[in-house]
């Protein structure tokens, strides 16, 4: 079989061995949940329920801000304590509504489909849209909304990003693994929606067995299982597709612009899950790993759960942790506390001793050029970077800065370890304030 | 004189700026950037082009008849000085944009070294109308040439960090130095006379 | 010598003529008074004005789009020499300089988290936050310095940044810049400033900065222009009270800084002042503290007293 891959990227470290063999276990709910209102992207969910409510598990207590927001449900039965902000993954507090886990697990009725086949597209997409599901991966994009391309874009072919090149990383390789079936239901469910003809499914090499898991499931449907090159970033959406069907998403475009949505495998179960079995998107595996985790592992955590609560249950001393990632190394967001609690995008947790944490000293731009081979967008990250830091953001657009996605393999490779990703990123935010501001 | 050889040599060869050393205050002033470079190659072309036709024709039919070539210099002088005036005023009526992108190096070009040496040359080379049309074609080409990429560089060296007693005029003279030792590449392409 | 002489006439005459048609054909208005306002422009293009640059400026106020006073840089001396070519009343405005509302440094709001990345607050804050504890803190990574076309900012020794009111011109650049919206503009002439800008409770501003304020009203007694809301003091820079010198030192978390008393880099840097002011400060506070036993008693007592002339009446009235 053939290994398909894209243009750049880069080969890092993948330390996915520890946690790679770990079943994934299920986490009991803490003694209280803090769950934000805001998990995705786009507009915030209004809180539905207020201090003293009695809430059980499953039920709404966020609704959807607007058509690109998704509602928030509770892991838990029990009180809810207080709609407040708290410390969120992103440094700052954000509105949460804390829940008081009263240990009863009780739960709403959770709305059963037998044969979701006999279902039209937009029940079962009102279906996802209730369950609050949104993409697993990490970003956090409203599914609902991908699912729903303008008419004058059809949809045909849906890939399953099954690639998890992120290091470290491997909650996407157990799902694939324990729910091979439920993952293919999914993107069943999903090609049905889209009225797409192709189901293919991607997998980074590195996993034989997910990719021969997947194969077994896949036996008597027209779904495809490719295998691709252990490269990062390999699981980006247009890298994905360059791979796969060899198409390139235009400047500034979306995969729909080419006919193609791609999913994580995660979103596909949860999608699966929430058409056939009715429950909304209440827990998540995240995989926790990294020098400072004495036992590492694959958990299925409830929403809301605090980082906290987590590392103690993987025997982690705080104290001796030098780093804290939620998310993977590359694209995952560094934190100063372990107070803020799992989201629905968080794919990982991981905690390196402080000897293992390397500080960098940037050292000046040599032009070896490494940043560009292993640009998976074709751009010329030096050149974005320094115009970035003399302030010239018009030269950065002209240089198609607004096409990064900040995958960090430019930065990866840096020999001077200049911070391109977050000069990049900053010049990206100055264009975008910009365009904002001329309207 | 083969056509392509003279285009050839104004062009690169004896590219005026890098070579010969002339217009080195447009060529210094106006390189900035990218697109008012370009502005400024399209004004020199055009001020060359009429400046050797005008010039040409005065000597052919007026100086060498009257035995008068003595008077060469301060004839072209006062010609190209007032061509250049009328495609100032030209250029303020008629691209108020590009004159203001220009400014205060039109005025230059009225008693631009570069003109006049072309005039001059054209002259003394003892071309025909042919010639000197592409002449001029060519000299004022190797100007665009280097000022475009004077100035390509200029914009590149903005993102540099230079040490502060380098920063502005001192290193655009030691890039156009640069600049000039690799045009002595092309001594070779054709044959000077 | 005739030919030559003839020759230079002839071609000398020729292009005059040229250049007088071509004088006329390509005929181009040229607004005087552009021209002039051009020439008195102060040329840092810095953008204050809201307009592209300095000949931006010129043109919206040949149209007559722009106030004469619109110009930081220039000032009312500007504003008046505007005034006169464009023949209209200027009325000058108050001077405005930046000031940087924050007084926690390094000391007294210590980091969070170690920063890594590159010298600009934008970048900072938006990782997590950015790595000072107070989220509303001065980060003084130096965006606002990069911004600003007059050299007016600088860094402090205590990891914060300072305007020069001397030099600062009130382009509001930096205030446009900050991400936190620290840099505020006050009148050049106030001399007292709440140099603070977290509206958090103050249970929650002291546990990230020593020098933060909480709210906590005692300086609204001592002068009327200034004004808490959100938990925050904030001086009502409109208001005609001269504020008194007291409200620096009622202050219990020194936020308050009073420029009739202490130069601001000296309040601000050196520790000698900063202890001396604390000093005082707590001197203050203990007298008033006395001041007001005394009053209460002294109050107590003329109660006292009245009370004791009102019963001695009342027995006066009882005799009669």
């Amino acid at each position: 079989m053939t290994v398909l891959t894209f243009k750049g990227g880069i080969h890092p470290k993948y330390n996915k061995d520890n946690t790679a063999s770990k079943p994934i276990t299920s986490l009991a709910a803490p003694k209280e949940i803090v769950i934000p209102l805001s998990q995705h992207i786009g507009a915030p969910a209004r809180a539905c329920v207020e201090k003293g409510d009695a809430v059980k598990r499953g039920q709404v207590i966020g609704e959807p801000g607007g058509f690109v927001s998704v509602p928030i449900h509770s892991s838990v039965s029990g009180e809810v304590k207080a709609v407040e902000p708290r410390l969120g993954a992103m440094g700052v507090a954000v509105p949460c509504v804390v829940i008081e886990n009263d240990e009863q697990n009780e739960a709403v009725e959770f709305e059963r489909l037998a044969d979701w086949k006999k279902v039209s597209p937009d029940t079962l997409k009102d279906k996802i849209n209730a369950a609050g599901i949104v993409g697993m991966g990490g970003a956090t994009f409203p599914t609902h909304v991908k699912l729903s391309p303008p008419n004058n874009k059809p949809i045909d072919t849906v890939i399953l990003n099954g690639a998890e090149c992120e290091p470290y990383l491997t909650a996407d390789h157990r799902v694939m693994l324990e729910h091979a079936e439920h993952v293919v239901e999914g993107l069943q469910i999903i090609q049905k929606i889209l009225n797409a003809k192709t189901g293919i499914i991607g997998i980074e090499e590195n996993k034989p067995d997910a990719v021969s898991a997947m194969e077994k499931a896949c036996e008597g449907t027209d779904i495809k299982v490719v295998r691709l090159e252990i490269k990062y970033p390999q699981g980006g959406e247009k890298q994905l597709i360059d791979a796969v069907l060899k198409k390139e998403v235009p400047s500034g475009g979306l995969p729909m612009d080419v006919g193609v949505v791609v999913q994580n495998v995660g979103t596909a179960k949860a999608v699966r899950d929430a058409v056939v079995d009715g429950i909304p998107l209440i827990e998540r595996v995240v995989t926790v790993t990294g020098s400072a985790v004495a036992k590492p592992g694959n958990f299925m955590v409830s929403i809301g759960t605090p980082v906290s609560v987590v590392l103690e249950h993987c025997e982690v001393d705080l104290e001796k942790a030098g780093k804290l990632i939620l998310g993977g190394p590359m694209m995952g967001f560094a934190q100063y506390s372990a107070e803020p609690p799992v989201a629905k995008g968080t794919s990982g947790i991981l905690v390196f001793e402080e000897k293992d944490v390397e500080v960098t000293h940037p050292l000046p731009c040599i032009r070896c050029g490494r940043c560009l081979d292993a640009c998976p967008m074709r751009l010329v990250p030096a050149d974005i970077a320094a115009y970035s830091d003399k302030r010239m953001y018009d030269k950065a657009d002209a240089n198609d800065a607004l096409d990064c996605m900040e995958c960090g393999s430019c930065a990866h490779q840096c020999p001077s370890q200049i911070p391109l990703v977050q000069k990049i990123r900053l010049a990206k935010s100055e264009i975008l304030a910009a365009k904002r501001k001329k309207g | 004189m083969d056509i392509l050889v003279i285009v050839l040599l104004a062009m690169l060869t004896e590219n005026f700026v890098l070579s010969k050393f002339l217009g080195i205050c447009p060529f210094l002033g106006v390189s900035k950037k990218i697109g008012t470079a370009a502005g400024m190659a399209m004004a020199v072309l055009f001020v060359m082009l009429v400046a050797s036709l005008l010039t040409f024709a005065l000597h052919t039919y007026v100086l060498v008849p009257l035995e008068v070539t003595y008077l060469q210099t301060i004839v072209f002088i006062l010609v190209i000085a007032s061509t250049v005036q009328l495609t100032e005023m030209a250029i303020q009526k008629l691209s108020p944009s590009l004159y203001e992108a220009l400014g205060i190096f039109l005025p230059l070009i009225t008693t631009n070294c570069a003109v006049l040496g072309l005039a001059v040359l054209n002259i003394d080379k003892g071309y025909n109308l042919i010639q000197v049309l592409f002449n001029s074609i060519g000299a004022a080409g190797g100007f665009a040439i280097a000022l475009l990429l004077f100035a390509g560089l200029r914009e590149k060296m903005d993102t540099a960090d230079i040490p502060d007693v380098f920063k502005g005029a001192a290193i655009a003279f030691v890039t156009a130095g640069i600049l000039s030792l690799a045009f002595m590449g092309f001594s070779g392409l054709a044959p000077a006379n | 010598m005739v030919t030559a002489l003839s020759v230079l006439c002839g071609v000398g005459l020729v292009m005059a003529v040229l250049l007088a048609v071509g004088r006329k054909a390509f005929a181009v208005e040229v607004d005087k008074k552009l021209e002039l306002l051009m020439k008195i422009m102060p040329g840092a293009n810095c953008g204050g004005c809201g307009f592209p640059g300095c000949s931006g400026y010129a043109r919206a106020l040949a149209d007559g789009k722009a106030e004469p006073t619109a110009c930081p840089p220039g000032g009312p001396t500007l504003a008046e020499e505007i005034g006169k070519i464009l023949g209209i009343e200027v009325e000058a405005s108050e001077p405005m300089v930046a000031l940087v509302s924050c007084a926690g440094g390094n000391d007294a709001s210590p980091k969070r988290s170690q920063y890594s990345g590159i010298e600009d607050c934008k970048a900072a804050h938006a990782i997590a936050g950015g790595p000072k504890s107070c989220v509303y803190g001065c980060m003084g990574l130096g965006s606002c310095i990069h911004v600003c076309s007059f050299g007016a900012i600088y860094k402090t020794a205590n990891g914060l940044v300072r305007v020069d009111p001397e030099k600062c011109t009130g382009c509001k650049k930096c205030v446009e810049t900050c991400p936190r919206n620290i840099i505020k503009m006050v009148p050049k002439k106030a001399d007292v400033h709440v140099l603070c800008n977290n509206p958090q409770k103050a249970k929650e501003v002291k546990a990230v900065c020593s020098v933060g304020c909480t709210g906590c009203k005692l300086c609204v007694k001592q002068s009327k222009a200034i004004e808490v809301t959100d938990a925050l003091a904030v001086v009502n820079y409109r208001a005609d009270t001269k504020i008194s010198d007291t409200a620096a030192l009622a202050c219990p978390q020194n936020a308050i800084f009073d420029s009739r008393q202490y130069s601001i880099t000296d309040w601000l840097e050196n520790p000698a002042t900063k202890e001396a002011f604390k000093k005082r400060a707590a001197d203050w506070k203990a007298e008033e503290k006395k001041r007001k036993a005394e009053a209460k008693a002294k109050a107590g007592a003329k109660k006292d007293a009245a009370e004791k002339k009102e019963a001695a009446n009342g027995d006066k009235e009882g005799d009669a």
